[in-house]
């Protein structure tokens, strides 16, 4: 190896090095985490109401961790559709949420939506919609068993969206109620994209 | 089981490629700091080092040789919410000589959850004292997905695979190159992550000896915030 190279070597050590010591001065935590868990680590609970809820369907269990707390989802499809059904630690069911298509709602309905839309964001693209329905756990059962119920209940919309917002895009995620009125907007924080750009 | 499936293959896959045609294999540590400098600008820094250690057309096969060092730095302006263009330049160092090299750069990325795919479109000019000024246009499709879950979390593995297709053109000649690109990730944070991996490349593909690179890859990705000051 000649002089010139072992310097070389040497001087781009030192480099790393230096960049190693400087980068870990500003590292970062994001807590929020969600990872598969295994049918016997959810509460009984949750458990019998997905089994009152659907006849023999393969549902994936997951357990989320976040500032707002910690969850139990039971994901499945069932008829195309793809459901999640979110439960709280002691497995009592808080919300359904099934994936639809725009198309799927009513003229009017996809009116009002693109009017709350409109009002929010200059440009946007509809990436995902999400019914979502809050009530009783019998009135859940029977909603999601396509039964009818004389209960009451709540049907929102979750809507995942590309949107531009002072002249930036970002990803939102938009809550509207039956009658599209706006209830929540929350931006989603996407993944760094580097590893896949460079 | 899979382990010694996997050592047969690599044995059985090392040979064909020594006796075909020529064989070369390494090391390719790889480093990408990136700084936001503005709502949708960014500067991304990169250092990337080759290191042989086996290469069937010396008389030494099996030898270590230091072969290179890029710098590089790139400005990145984000177009949409997924779409970047970047541009920049590299600055190599191998044998001596120095190299220059442009690069422009057009990138995207696509949801399918819980898969990304990732888009780059590279075409980029090479200049040297010794050689012919270098041009090549590039494509790569990426592949990302999580080991577990519906979405790559802090402290998470996952799995990126990456297919590359390079187009060479120097002194009137054409050239190919395919590069495979397996790695297995791991999320340290939303603003760290680390690869390693393999980065398998199928040179002179248009030429009748094709030549063989595989280099073992450990990749290093970093986002510096700052944060404003009050």
């Amino acid at each position: 190896m000649s002089k010139y190279t072992f310097y070389r070597n040497n001087r781009i050590k030192l480099f790393v090095f230096c960049l190693i010591i400087y980068t870990s001065s500003y590292a970062q935590v994001k807590f929020e985490k969600e990872y598969r868990i295994k049918e016997d680590q959810v509460p009984s609970q949750a458990v019998t109401f997905i089994k009152k809820a659907f006849n023999e369907v393969k549902i994936k269990w997951y357990k989320e961790e976040s500032h707002e707390g910690k969850t139990i989802e039971a994901k499945t499809v069932v008829d195309g559709i793809k459901h999640s059904i979110e439960f709280d630690t002691l497995g009592t069911p808080l919300d359904v949420e099934r994936t639809v298509k725009l198309s799927s709602l009513s003229s009017t309905l996809q009116e009002d939506i693109k009017t709350t839309l409109e009002q929010q964001f200059v440009k946007y693209k509809i990436i995902k919609i999400q019914t979502q329905w809050k009530a009783a756990d019998e009135t859940l059962i029977q909603l999601l068993r396509k039964e009818k119920t004389t209960h009451p209940y709540a049907q929102n919309y979750e809507i995942v969206l590309k949107g531009m917002v002072e002249r930036s895009y970002q990803r939102f995620e938009v809550l509207l109620n039956e009658k599209a009125e706006l209830l929540k907007i929350l931006t989603i924080q996407q993944r760094n994209t580097d590893n896949l750009d460079f | 089981m899979k382990l010694l499936i996997c050592t047969l293959f690599s044995f059985l896959f090392i040979s064909y490629s020594w006796s075909q045609s020529s064989f070369s294999s390494g090391l390719l540590p790889r480093i990408r700091v990136s700084t936001k400098i503005g709502d949708n600008l960014k500067l991304v820094n990169g250092i990337e080092s080759r290191q042989l250690l086996i290469d069937n057309t010396r008389e030494e096969s099996f030898d270590y040789e230091y072969v290179l060092t890029d710098l590089s730095s790139l400005l990145s302006y984000k177009l949409g919410s997924s779409s970047k263009i970047n541009a920049g330049y590299l600055i190599r160092f191998e044998d001596n000589e120095v190299f220059h090299r442009t690069i422009q750069q057009l990138s995207w990325v696509q949801y399918a959850d819980p898969i990304r795919f990732g888009h780059r479109f590279v075409t980029d000019q090479t200049f040297g004292n010794k050689q012919s000024p270098k041009f090549r246009t590039r494509y790569r499709l990426t592949l990302e997905k999580p080991l577990s879950g519906n979405k790559i979390d802090p402290t998470e593995w996952y799995l990126k695979l990456g297919n590359e297709y390079l187009g060479e053109w120097q002194n009137g000649e054409f050239n190919l190159e395919i590069r495979l690109l397996p790695f297995l990730g791991y999320e340290v944070s939303n603003t760290n992550k680390i690869e390693f991996g393999l980065d398998y490349r199928i040179g002179s593909l248009i030429d009748a000896a094709t030549e063989n690179d595989l280099w073992i890859t450990v990749n290093w990705y970093y986002s510096l915030q700052f944060k404003p000051k009050n």
